[in-house]
């Protein structure tokens, strides 16, 4: 919104005011002016929460305060557009030089007064972090070939906006979250990825590792892969954490309003997927995204679901049939399923589905939903039916459908994937909706 | 009593720089540009009301719209959604009607 309204306003000379909850506002007068534009852009802030809202609500809304200035909100947009610039709305030309670079030590007396600074910074995710000290953060940057002062990324922050870090940064950040410099290649390909995904929503990121750095670091990919129970996947997990929090600037009611959040957020939900345990035919999913099976690869899920089998597998109901009933409760957009490999012997050694594909293939083809529920899902209305609405196909025709018409949300096999991870003492699995980014190579950052 | 320090401790958030220009450290320069011209007032003008898509946008536009029918009459209003995704600055053909009909636009909501 930010960047549109700027556009509309510079590049279309049309006075403007965008009227946006306090995350989008907080960003666009602070960060995005700061790292990105150097322009301010005119808002009112619109009451939390107005997603779902009844109209008497946000009419309230409308005859109550705007919450950037605390004027009457009606008020607040017509000086908006007719309120003469300012001096720095004024501003053409070439941009003032950056200041100074932030100080690269701290300066405190004691580690008590540091651990407070880093609470009171929003610099850990409140478990206690070990300092990076210069020596620690020497010792971590052993785990790569790359210089200190590289940059790993420019478009880094919340939003969008543009904060440069290097790689002693993300060194520094796998100190505090207790890494070895081993896992430092993973945390460095991670970083790499920023920006991760925020919404009011309870979004959620889950890293899946692939590849020989799996068991090369003692990654666990069996039992109790998802538990609190291995220190590569919990401490990398938490390292990205600290990322999206220190890097990334997510701060929660500054620059980040997820209502609920997610639990997920404390070490996002870092696994390696089994490789040993796939059988014939079922390839790592590394190597169905098109890598070597030689290539250690992380790739970055985003996403809400996460649906416990509870159970193990019924010999009266099969697999597939389970997951077909849960996955009707997805959105739609995607969906990954994490399963035991003791359920992948029943889908490949009795069901007969012979690679990962034939799976996703079933399910594409048997999961269904009423249309209404399927538009019902606020995601899927404000990120799908504009393309319908454009003419693209199925979602052109779905938005036609009366409410109580059947679809096939994953019309499209491909957005069903299948990650294989645990230790074989119970047929379990989750269904959920992550949907995955392309992947990073990891041995890039070795 | 506090444990004192033996060690330098490095800035987590130290960024090698911070540029209010915006080039994000890429080497390029950055031109600041102008706002445009408010306007002395809105009566009589065409705003547009741009719903972003966003859950909840468009019924506080409607809202939007109902005031200034009941409160600023001479206003006129005009209704439209942001043609592409939410999410993406994709929009450029609206912008352009905007330009060709309208004196000012309010874009909501997003949040």
């Amino acid at each position: 919104m930010s960047r549109e309204a700027g556009e509309i306003e510079q590049t279309y000379h049309i006075p403007t005011v965008a009227a946006a909850g306090s995350n989008v506002v907080s960003f666009g007068i602070g960060p995005n002016v700061a790292y990105n534009t150097g322009m301010p852009i005119r808002y009112v802030g619109v009451p939390f929460p107005f997603s779902g809202q009844p109209r008497s609500v946000l009419k309230g809304y409308i005859e109550g305060k705007d919450t950037v200035s605390g004027r009457p909100m009606m008020q607040a947009i017509v000086d908006a557009l007719t309120a003469p610039l300012t001096t720095d709305e004024r501003l053409s030309g070439p941009a003032p030089d950056a200041p100074a670079a932030e100080p690269r030590i701290l300066v405190a007396s004691s580690e008590d007064d540091l651990q407070r600074l880093f609470r009171e910074k929003g610099w850990t995710d409140y478990n206690p972090v070990i300092l990076p000290t210069q020596e620690r953060v020497a010792a971590m940057l052993r785990g790569t070939h790359h210089k200190p002062d590289e940059i790993v990324k420019s478009a880094a922050g919340t939003f969008g906006s543009r904060r440069p870090f290097t790689v002693e940064k993300v060194a520094t950040l796998a100190v505090m979250a207790g890494a070895k410099p081993e896992y430092l290649p993973i945390i460095l390909a991670l970083a790499s990825r920023v920006p991760y995904q925020d919404s009011t929503t309870s979004i959620a990121q889950m890293i899946v590792v692939n590849g020989p750095i799996r068991t090369k670091i003692g990654m666990n990919s069996g039992l109790g892969a998802l538990g609190p129970d291995n220190e590569a996947n919990s401490v990398i997990g938490r390292a990205m954490t600290l990322i999206h929090k220190v890097i990334q600037g997510y701060q929660e009611g500054i620059t980040g309003f997820a209502s609920l959040s997610n639990p997920l957020r404390y070490d996002n939900l870092c696994i390696a997927e089994n490789e040993e345990s796939l059988p014939d035919g079922w390839l790592p999913l590394h190597v169905q995204m098109g890598y070597k099976p030689t290539d250690s690869v992380v790739t970055i899920f985003t996403g809400w679901n996460f649906i416990n089998s509870t159970g193990w597998v019924e010999q009266h109901y099969a697999p597939q049939f389970l997951m077909r009933d849960y996955m009707s409760s997805l959105s739609g957009m995607s969906a990954t399923l994490l399963m035991d490999p003791s359920v992948v012997d029943l889908l490949h050694g009795v069901q007969g589905f012979q690679t990962k594909a034939m799976l996703g293939d079933w399910l594409s083809q048997n999961v269904e939903k009423t249309a209404e529920s399927y538009w019902g899902n606020s995601i899927v209305s404000s990120m799908l039916a504009p393309l319908g609405r454009q003419g693209l196909e199925p979602y052109a025709s779905w938005l036609k459908l009366p409410d109580k018409a059947m679809i096939k949300p994953f019309a499209n096999a491909r957005n069903i994937r299948t990650v294989v991870v645990g230790g074989k003492t119970a047929s379990v699995w989750f269904a959920t909706d992550f949907m995955p980014d392309r992947g990073t190579l990891i041995d890039a950052w070795s | 009593m506090a444990t004192l320090l033996r060690s330098a401790v490095l800035n987590p958030e130290g960024y090698r720089t911070v540029r209010p220009a915006g080039d994000g450290g890429n080497g390029k320069s950055h031109s600041f540009s102008s706002l445009a011209p408010r306007l002395d007032s809105i009566e009589g003008k065409t705003v547009y009301l741009i719903d972003t898509g966003f859950g909840g946008s468009g019924k506080f536009l409607d809202q939007l719209q109902a005031w200034f029918a009941e409160r600023m009459p001479s206003v006129k209003t005009v209704r439209r959604r942001k043609t592409g995704n939410i999410f993406r600055d994709d929009t450029k053909d609206l912008w352009v009607e905007v330009k060709e009909r309208g004196q000012a636009a309010i874009l909501g909501v997003v949040g």
